[in-house]
């Protein structure tokens, strides 16, 4: 014991006080030591000494060491408590024992009390520690069982999003050959076209399952990066996404200190929230547009992406970031890719607001901590 | 005796492929599509409301966004349409799934077929 034992002594008697005093010095353990002999000394000194382990005699005239346990366990503090008495009965030991006391050492064999001290408190700590390593494998298994859901669920998903175009296009293959039996040229046309758009689907889907799997084992590496460049070059990967009319894009890039982070975190995240609103553009609307701002600020970077498509309803923003939920049947089929998006953005330590409303446009506010190197 | 059709499924080329299907066996009167269940659910109130006769068939998709299959059964028994009981509903899905055919099975839905649906397969369900 390196520093100062504290210890809580509960006895009417001065002089049996010295001589646990005298055994403890005996041993060269260092201690102060607190004496109170009733229940209310005894309360008050639990929170002022805040002692290390606690020594009680049995009986003191209008308290003992039962209630004075009970007055432990009720303030639920993890100290151990040590019965020093004179003469008791075994079963009265063997009970205190039970009720929760560490042990008991009679007054005419102080000699084992150091070791009886050393011995609960180390146990009290083992015990602690034990408590500890439950908690956190208790923690552990409940990640793992809701990655193993997330798994079980985008195994469901994937192969019914795999399959189902699959299925379309074999099915189309089969009634082809029977227009080409009789040479008609139109539907087999119709057909083609509509086989393109079945794997092209596939396609789809295929790349973001790539992507999700990806995301998970990129690298960590940081690097600045040019806004005005990233958002420009994922406009031109998007040229030839569907949609017959162009939709303006306003990209205002604030000034401000060097932003680092992960490119390709964060290529991903704006690649995929720049192409839903692409997709779920307003056709209706006179000027569709996407607005892009960038504030820089020295501890994050604040992104905000704001579109006047078809909007999401109410009742259905809670869950579109949940794994393959689909709030429109204009989605392409797979529903992973806001919650890649979010995934993603947490894997960055940074966050993502949604801000909608059906039928006028939606607004995703996202922040990214500067991983700036010193 | 020809029947009234509801295909319910996301995948406008699958309903094509069923209707297709439909026509070649000579089996239907009419022929109406959902994309999702809530369209699905949304049409039957139509019907209800008298517009026009409810369909004898369902062939029903479950991997839908906005409502899918299961939960359009569910809220399906929850209108109780009367003659309800006369309505067939087919689970047509890539899905091989046996908690899916288990769930189906609780809901009281007795055939499970897999898409595009099959003339032989469909025509053997229709005999029951």
């Amino acid at each position: 014991m390196e520093t100062e034992l504290r210890i809580l002594m509960l006895e009417d008697q001065e002089e049996d006080a010295g001589l646990v005093d005298w055994t403890l010095q005996k041993e060269k353990i260092a201690f102060i030591r607190t004496r109170v002999d009733t229940r209310e000394e005894f309360t008050k000194a639990i929170d002022t000494v805040k002692p290390d382990v606690i020594l009680s005699d049995h009986a003191l005239p209008q308290f003992n060491s039962i209630e004075a346990l009970e007055i432990c366990q009720e303030k639920k503090i993890n100290v151990p408590f040590i019965l020093v008495t004179g003469a008791v009965s075994e079963e009265f030991a063997v009970s205190c024992l039970k009720r929760g006391a560490d042990d008991y050492v009679l007054k005419s064999n102080l000699s084992r009390l150091p070791l009886a001290i050393h011995h609960a408190i180390q146990q009290r700590k083992d015990e602690n520690t034990r408590k500890e390593q439950e908690q956190i494998l208790r923690r552990q298994n409940e990640e793992l069982k809701k990655l193993n859901q997330e798994l079980d669920l985008f195994v469901y998903s994937t192969s019914h999003n795999l399959r189902a175009p699959l299925r379309s296009v074999l099915g189309l293959l089969n009634l082809s050959k029977h227009e080409l039996v009789l040479k008609n040229v139109e539907s087999l046309s119709r057909y083609f076209t509509m086989m393109e758009s079945s794997i092209g689907q596939l396609d789809n889907t295929l790349t973001l399952i790539l992507e999700y799997s990806r995301s998970s084992r990129l690298e960590n590496d940081v690097e600045e990066i040019n806004f005005k460049k990233i958002l420009q070059s994922i406009f031109i990967s998007l040229k030839y996404i569907n949609g017959p009319r162009a939709i303006s894009r306003i990209i205002t890039v604030h000034r401000g200190p060097p932003f680092f982070c992960n490119k390709m975190r964060l290529g991903m995240v704006l690649l995929n929230l720049v192409s839903n609103a692409i997709k779920y553009y307003d056709p209706l609307k006179e000027d569709p547009y996407l607005k892009m701002e960038v504030f820089l600020e020295p501890e994050q970077a604040r992104i905000t992406m704001e579109d006047n498509g078809i909007g999401i309803a109410g009742e259905l923003q809670p869950r579109v970031f949940d794994m393959f939920y689909r709030a429109t049947e204009k989605s392409d089929g797979s529903g992973l890719g806001l919650y890649i998006v979010k995934e993603t953005v947490e894997r960055m330590k940074g966050t993502i607001l949604l801000h909608s409303e059906k039928g006028i446009g939606t607004t995703f506010t996202i922040s990214i901590p500067n991983f700036q190197m010193a | 005796m020809k029947k009234n059709v509801l295909l319910v499924d996301d995948d406008a080329i699958m309903n094509f492929l069923n209707t297709k299907t439909l026509e070649r066996m000579g089996i239907a009167k009419r022929i109406h599509t959902a994309l999702n269940g809530k369209e699905a659910i949304d049409l039957f109130n139509d019907y209800y409301t008298g517009s026009s006769a409810l369909p004898d068939l369902v062939l029903l998709d479950l991997n839908m966004p906005i409502m899918d299959g299961f939960q359009f059964i569910e809220l399906f028994k929850k209108l109780r349409i009367p003659n309800s009981e006369k309505i067939k509903i087919v689970i047509v899905s890539s899905s091989n799934d046996k908690r899916d055919i288990m769930r189906a099975k609780a809901l009281g839905i007795e055939h499970f077929l897999s898409k595009p649906v099959e003339e032989e397969l469909l025509r053997s369900v229709l005999i029951d």
